[in-house]
């Protein structure tokens, strides 16, 4: 078992979860169940399209690379997004319930390389399972009315939605004790996330004079707070194709960023939480901050009137 | 990396300044201070709760002291973010520890040196030492999650060794092992401190560990009560050590005699062995009598009568040529002469005197004094 690597070392971490991840039959059940999911769904589509195609003989091949393309990225998205947090949730909590996690703090590794090593091999079954869809897109994108743009952004905002909800599910697993409730908490705060921006959008529509104010300021501080959602990277092709384009790439790209950000938060909340518990004023503090942060994107938003809807 | 075991050869490898621990509004370590030499094993001996643990994990650097300082080889461990430098000079062994299921056993070691950031060949070299030493050769492509307690715990044991620690921090490495495996892991342990390694051991059993430890602690409820060799301790509790005092006359006499001076009591429950539990219940019995009056008659009007109490009381009733009596006395040689001079002035026929060699457990339960944390 000599191995050539010299140093720099591998991170051990990598190594091992990277392992165990793939070693043994439930990686490989997981990408079947997903791949098989997703087939389904796309023969489906694709069949009653085609139907509706010879039906309808005004129907055009265009409008049907669309509707593929909507469906695909929209089961892409569910299937991984409630994947996501399930992912994470046991990757530190796991180690505690197992009884293995302070045998791993009493070694030199940094709290960093340790949550770099756990990312990494999720970050890689995620990619695995992209990629799986990829032969799904290139058939929407055979059958016409899809642009390579659209396709490219989707696959972004799927990624920054479900990296979004993978750090949640990573910083329930940093908190909780054991297991189950790190499960619990990762699905809560995943619901939060994804339910909190529509909630302040209905709230916001029975004020009784948002009505009347319609495209108002408020009505586009409620929108742009739905950027927050991982909820939006379904929406993708429908957005950019009901609407513009330019204008919906770009509200597209400033989701991926405030995502990214808030992923970057949880990662570096659980990172700080490895070694040394970070102390409660701290992680309140750092989360008002963050908080302070996506309301003063929203209202700055606002001000400046930008919105697709 | 050889570990730094390089300091000044009298310099204690490990120090403990003042260290406490406070979890919200519990105390769970209350300064506590000792020192460890190079090669020396000392055991942590107390009963649960008395924050053992605490102790062992502030000295692993995985929990920061509320007060108080450690010093390992001459450094602060204290103070660094992270405390990342300790854990290549400490190894240690949690109280509860797993596996990673789907491990081989020499994966499982191989995974620890690489975090050690050990090289290619300082792995495979430290995992084949490792597992001869803890004799699981044989085991080394067992999947871990198969191996017994036993060897779980030498393997964890194995763990904590790969990156050549000079300190080693054990949190009772001997719990729910059989006799045969509690005997090895001591020898194990011998071993160890014999290739030089600090050891720490954490323990509710002191007797166990009496003979290859240096050096013993005794904590309860989070403070350090005693602290030194075994000799030590016993010579320093001494004074208060346990007497067998041997009568050719009647013993109601004698006690009657003793519980009228002040240094002496008659022991009730630090039974030595099944031999003298007999002789600590009768002079329980006696000591009842004597409150009494100097007869030795049954007692009738208090202390509900227990058959075992009449069977007692017959015995007593019933004059001894020779009897003896188990007494506590604090104090030394003076009171001693003190307490004999009395019995004689009394006219009870002294046969004998002779110091108990009180047990280790006895020792340890004199320490603590029962008090569990609650
Ligand atoms: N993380 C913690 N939070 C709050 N209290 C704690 C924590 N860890 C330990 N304690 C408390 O500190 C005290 C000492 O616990 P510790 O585990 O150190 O005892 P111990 O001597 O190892 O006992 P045992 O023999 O049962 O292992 C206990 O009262 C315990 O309840
Ligand atoms: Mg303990």
């Amino acid at each position: 078992m000599k191995r050539a690597i010299q140093r720099p070392t591998l991170n051990p971490v990598l190594v091992r979860e990277m392992r165990a991840r793939f070693r043994g039959p439930r990686a490989f059940i997981a990408l079947t169940l997903f791949l098989a999911v997703m087939t389904v769904v796309t023969m489906v589509t694709y069949g009653i399209g085609y139907v509706s195609s010879t039906a309808r003989p005004y129907y055009n091949q265009t409008d049907f690379g669309d509707t593929v393309f909507t469906v695909v990225v929209l089961f892409q998205g569910i299937l991984l997004g409630l994947m996501a947090p399930a992912f994470t949730f046991g990757l530190l909590s796991g180690e505690r319930d197992r009884g293995t996690w302070e045998l791993l703090l009493a070694t030199p590794l940094s709290g960093w390389r340790i949550i770099a090593g756990k990312m990494g091999a999720v970050t890689a079954f995620g990619l695995l399972l992209m990629a799986g869809v990829l032969p799904m897109l290139g058939m929407a994108f055979v059958l016409g009315g899809v642009s390579p743009g659209s396709v490219l952004l989707s696959q972004i905002a799927i990624l920054s939605g479900a990296a979004m909800l993978a750090a949640i599910g990573l910083g329930a697993s940093a908190i909780a004790r054991t297991t189950s409730r790190a499960a619990s908490l990762a699905y809560l705060g995943a619901a939060l996330f994804i339910a909190g921006p529509f909630i302040l959008l209905v709230v916001v529509e029975m004020l009784p004079w948002s009505y009347a104010s319609n495209g108002s300021g408020l009505e586009i501080f409620v929108s742009t707070a739905l950027q927050f959602s991982p909820v939006m990277m379904l929406l993708t092709p429908t957005l950019l194709m009901d609407y513009g384009s330019w204008d919906q790439a770009q509200w597209i790209g400033q989701q991926v960023l405030l995502q990214t950000v808030i992923t970057g938060w949880f990662l570096f909340f659980a990172t700080a939480r490895v070694r040394g518990s970070v102390p409660k004023r701290g992680g309140l503090l750092s989360a008002t901050l963050l908080l302070l942060g996506m309301l003063s994107w929203a209202i700055w938003r606002a001000a400046e009137t930008v919105s697709p809807f | 990396m050889t570990s730094p075991q390089t300091a000044t050869a009298d310099a204690p490898t490990l120090v403990v300044e003042g260290v406490g621990k406070r979890f919200g509004d519990r105390q769970a370590v209350r300064d506590v201070s000792f020192q460890v030499a190079r090669g020396e094993l000392l055991a942590i001996i107390g009963p649960n709760g008395a924050g053992k643990t605490t102790t062992l994990r502030m000295l692993a650097g995985l929990l920061a002291p509320s007060a108080g300082e450690v010093e390992i080889l001459g450094e602060s461990i204290l103070g660094v973010a992270g405390t990342h430098g300790v854990h290549r000079s400490v190894g240690y062994m949690p109280d509860f520890f797993g596996v990673y299921e789907d491990m081989l056993a020499w994966e499982y070691l191989d995974f620890f040196a690489r975090c050690h950031d050990l090289s290619p060949e300082r792995r495979d070299e430290a995992v084949t030492q490792l597992l001869d030493l803890v004799d699981l050769s044989a085991k080394r492509d067992a999947q871990v999650d198969t191996l017994s307690r036993g060897m779980k715990q030498r393997l964890c044991l194995a763990q904590s060794l790969v990156h050549d620690p000079a300190v080693l921090l054990l949190d009772e490495p001997a719990s729910g092992l059989d006799p045969r495996a509690r005997l090895e892991m001591r020898e194990l342990l011998r071993e160890l401190s014999a290739m030089g390694k600090t050891i720490i051991i954490s323990s509710h059993i002191l007797s166990e560990l009496a003979e290859v430890c240096d050096g013993i602690a005794v904590m309860e409820r989070g403070e350090l009560l005693d602290h030194g060799s075994v000799e030590d301790l016993q010579r320093r509790r001494r004074p208060r050590g346990l007497w067998e005092l041997t009568v050719v006359s009647d013993r109601a006499q004698a006690v009657a005699v003793l519980g009228s001076i002040e240094e002496v009591d008659v022991v009730e429950e630090a039974v030595v062995d099944a031999a003298v539990e007999q002789l600590g219940a009768s002079t329980e019995d006696g000591a009842a009598d004597s409150g009494g009056g100097l007869l030795p008659l049954p007692v009738a009007d208090d202390a509900p009568e227990s058959e075992e109490a009449h069977a007692t009381d017959d015995l007593l009733a019933a004059p001894a040529a020779h009897a003896t009596v188990v007494l506590a006395l604090d104090g030394d040689a003076t009171q001693r002469a003190a307490m004999v001079a009395a019995l004689v002035g009394a006219g009870v026929a002294v046969a004998g005197l002779r110091p108990l060699e009180s047990g280790l457990e006895d020792l340890f339960m004199e320490i603590t004094r029962g008090g569990t944390d609650a």
